[in-house]
């Protein structure tokens, strides 16, 4: 009887510790959980492979599902951490295929950031990517066709800081780069020259000879070519060395060393303006001509604030998106909206600098000496928490009463 | 006082089950116990804003400003493309449904069809090749072919992809194509039932000098037998020797690499792999399973000879059984597991990393600029292929790889 009893007990504390087990693993799901995800946007259902079928996940617990499967079995020992995330957020970034939306590694974005501060690094130059529209459409609607080797972009100097070793050693805003240390840009306009070429020949138009040369030449350039996402880094990150860059203006080529630098630029020198975000402009002290030329990256807050130095309380415009609804811009303005001004702008004024550019002469503020920028893009900064970051396109900027030169008839109520 | 003795026993068995739950997973793992996750049960200090958290906002932001209308779920398997690129190796990837479903049809090697190849052409598809014994071959399709409708459809103009489509479907059921010949007057009708096809990933032929010379193209699970076959009707024909391509051979599957290896060498080690914490498990060849009387075998390898083609044509040559010909190898010295996710996805994980059984390390080196340095298996003979109009590979005297590896079986080097 008391063998009996023993036994019982004995199982009994075996149950005991059994359920501890159980409860201990549960408990420690419970942990990671929390450690990932504060929210509780996790449901413990949910996780740990005890999903439901058919059951809908929310992004977050997909996204942990995933990163826990990867932790589970990976070579190596990880942890579910911001770096993740950021990978996450750059990959769904980068599905936008938008030139406008870009997401930046660490060390790319703090020299983004400090850029919107006039510090800038590299050889002191912003830089458009050009893509083939045609080709970008083709791609977005998924078609199969698309021939992905034509979105290869041309890279063209949007801005050249005044002062910089880029401005000394002679670039100008639109001229096009071709080389960074002799490594080759290959473009989507090659590609489609080299294609162009094979039509005519079987078309007969051309000599074969021709088509072999161009494809020997692009096969040279392709052995050593540099992807754009390297181009930025090179002139654009670290203010160490040299880089040799060779651009083409005007089907002339050029090619210099051009030492990296910190370059700090104000935020006013004599008329030329910029809208950095520790810089602000105060609106009483701005002269009659504004130099908009060169001027791109910029805050929008630094901006919006001088506009609402500059015009009485209104909307301004509105933020137009592809997605058929648009968003007004409407400055709380402080202004009277009596002070006038000439705007000096062409192809170098872009992003910030070319939404003001549009504002004011959309409230009847100002006239514009040269060619008005066509419809700025709206770009908003986002940082990640371990220090990358992305920019994201949220639509196209149209003034109250529309001002681009293209379509000059719209008006926008 | 019994009482309370037991009860002391109960509460540490409690304790004991509680704590080595909680740590089980690091015990089972072999890592070192993680005592910040009890902190954080216990209200200790946890990061200031958790990934799950950060990535759910970002997310939800580029939803609502962005300024297209976006697609949740494509933008979330995008987004988790990136999550695993995010770890820094190329092999570990995030495949979506739809690809996950071609990728296992891939390794299982077999897919629903009429079985043949199909390329693009301005009057619909052009068949390349049937595979043998296939529905298409049996119903008396060849190859140049042209397909120009299926069903009551013209599929002039249509992208081969999307004919492709249209071919495949239900098991057992009938497609009906229109089928363009030459010499034919006008399209001759076929009507075929869909059936599970073997996807053919060897394909051998004889040349001249009894030589016999089999392309590898992947490994799925039917290549050991295919290769095995391929093998043996070469040696009943009589050949004075075996080339092997294994260029641009992707690999696949390791088992199958291994099983192709118990051809040459009986019960010996294929790879070592390293999985985490140094721990290594090794694949042998199976035992028993060797072909007497094999002649002499030159692997080609190229730069796109990667993964199990890598691990085949590197132990051949460590066992002394094969001179290798071409150009270095890819290098992925690594092994992938596929993991099922709750929807249909899959995730591609690095388990484990390899060792040739000479203890080589093949990893592949690259620079900044993701230019290759070194790694790879570098063959004894080194030949760079030649390219120019001419070029066929596969072709003797249009496939200079291929002739370097004939010369080299007719002067017949011995010690094979």
């Amino acid at each position: 009887m008391a063998k009996l009893q023993t036994f019982a007990f004995g199982a009994a504390v075996l149950c005991l510790g059994c359920a501890g087990v159980i409860g201990g693993s549960i408990l420690r799901t419970q942990a990671e959980i929390k450690q990932v995800s504060q929210s509780g946007t996790i449901k413990l259902s949910n996780v740990a492979g005890i999903q439901q079928e058919g059951l809908e996940l929310s992004e977050s617990e997909y996204f942990f599902q995933l990163a826990e499967l990867i932790q589970r079995n990976f070579v190596e020992p990880i942890e579910i951490d911001q770096a993740m995330a950021s990978g996450a957020i750059r990959g769904a970034v980068g599905s936008l295929l938008d030139p406008e939306s870009q997401f930046f590694s660490k060390e790319a974005f703090a020299s983004y950031q400090k850029m919107l501060h006039g510090e800038y690094e590299g050889i002191g130059v912003d830089l458009r990517f050009l893509y083939d529209e045609k080709e970008l459409g083709k791609l977005r609607e998924k078609s199969r066709d698309t021939d992905t080797l034509l979105l290869l972009p041309v890279i063209e100097v949007s801005a050249v800081m005044p002062g910089s070793p880029a401005n000394k050693a002679g670039l100008e805003a639109g001229d096009r780069i071709l080389k960074v240390n002799d490594k080759w840009i290959v473009t989507g306009e090659d590609i489609r020259k080299l294609r162009d070429m094979q039509t005519q020949v079987t078309e007969k138009k051309l000599d074969a000879s021709e088509l072999t040369k161009f494809r020997d030449i692009l096969q040279e350039r392709v052995k050593s070519n540099i992807p754009g996402g390297k181009v930025r880094e090179k002139l654009m990150v670290g203010s160490e060395g040299t880089v040799k860059v060779t651009w083409v203006r005007n089907g002339k080529e050029m090619s210099a060393d051009i030492g990296k630098a910190k370059l700090k630029v104000p935020a006013m020198l004599e008329s030329e303006v910029r809208f950095f975000s520790d810089s602000p402009l105060e609106a009483a002290k701005l002269p009659a001509t504004l130099d908009l030329r060169n001027s791109g990256p910029g805050d929008l807050d630094t901006m919006t604030r001088l506009l609402s130095d500059l015009l009485p309380s209104g909307v301004y415009g509105q933020i137009v998106r592809e997605k058929g609804d648009a968003k007004d811009f409407r400055v709380e303005g402080k202004g009277a909206g009596d002070k006038r001004f000439t705007l000096i702008t062409d192809r170098s004024t872009t992003g910030v600098s070319a939404i003001f550019a549009h504002a004011l002469v959309g409230a009847g503020l100002a006239t514009v000496e040269g060619k008005l920028p066509p419809d700025p893009k709206w770009i908003q900064v986002q940082r990640m928490p371990d220090g990358s970051g992305y920019t994201l396109n949220t639509g196209i900027f149209r003034a109250k009463t529309s001002v681009s030169q293209n379509n000059s008839a719209e008006v926008i109520r | 006082m019994k009482i309370f003795g037991r009860v002391i026993l109960a509460l540490v068995a409690i304790l004991l089950g509680l704590g080595f739950g909680f740590f089980s997973k690091d015990v089972f793992r072999g890592d070192n116990l993680k005592v910040d996750r009890l902190q954080t049960l216990l209200g200790g200090p946890v990061p200031q804003e958790a990934p799950v958290d950060t990535f759910q906002a970002n997310f939800d932001h580029i939803i609502a400003n962005y300024e297209r209308k976006l697609d949740r779920t494509e933008m979330l398997h995008s987004a988790m493309a990136g999550l695993a690129s995010s770890l820094g190796d190329p092999h570990t990837n995030y495949l979506d449904p739809e690809f996950t479903e071609s990728f296992t049809m891939e390794t299982r090697g077999d897919l629903v069809g009429i079985g043949a190849r199909l390329s693009e052409d301005p009057l619909g598809a052009k068949i390349v090749s049937v595979f043998k014994n296939g529905p298409a071959d049996r119903a008396g399709i060849k190859a140049n072919d042209i397909i120009a409708s299926v069903g009551s459809e013209q599929v002039g103009g249509t992208p081969v992809d999307d004919i492709v489509d249209k071919v495949r479907g239900e098991e057992g059921t009938t497609v009906n194509l229109k089928v363009v010949r030459d010499g034919a007057s006008s399209p001759l009708p076929f009507s075929i039932t869909r059936q599970r096809v073997e996807i053919p990933t060897v394909e051998s032929k004889m040349l001249a000098g009894k030589i016999g010379y089999m392309q590898v193209s992947g490994f799925s699970q039917p290549t050991p037998y295919q290769f095995e076959e391929a093998i043996r009707e070469a040696m009943a024909q009589g050949a004075t020797g075996i080339i092997v391509d294994m260029r641009g051979n992707p690999g696949g599957l390791l088992e199958a690499a291994a099983e192709m290896l118990s051809l040459f060498v009986s019960d010996k080690p294929v790879v070592t792999m390293k999985v985490r914490n140094d721990r290594t498990a090794t694949t042998n060849t199976l035992a028993g399973r060797t072909i007497e009387g094999m002649p002499p075998v030159v692997v080609l390898v190229n730069e796109e000879s990667a993964s199990a083609a890598e691990i085949f044509a590197g132990a051949l040559r460590d066992y002394g059984r094969a001179v290798l010909v071409g150009e270095h190898t890819y290098g992925k010295a690594s092994v992938q597991d596929l993991k099922a996710l709750s929807d249909g996805a899959s995730a591609k994980i690095t388990i484990a990393k390899y060792l040739l059984p000479s203890g080589e390390d093949i990893s592949r080196k690259i620079d900044d600029d993701g230019v290759y340095v070194s790694g790879g298996i570098k063959p004894e003979v080194h030949v760079k292929l030649e390219i120019n109009e001419n070029t066929v590979f596969g072709e003797p005297g249009k496939d200079n790889q291929l002739d370097k590896a004939i010369e080299i079986l007719k002067g017949n080097r011995t010690g094979l």
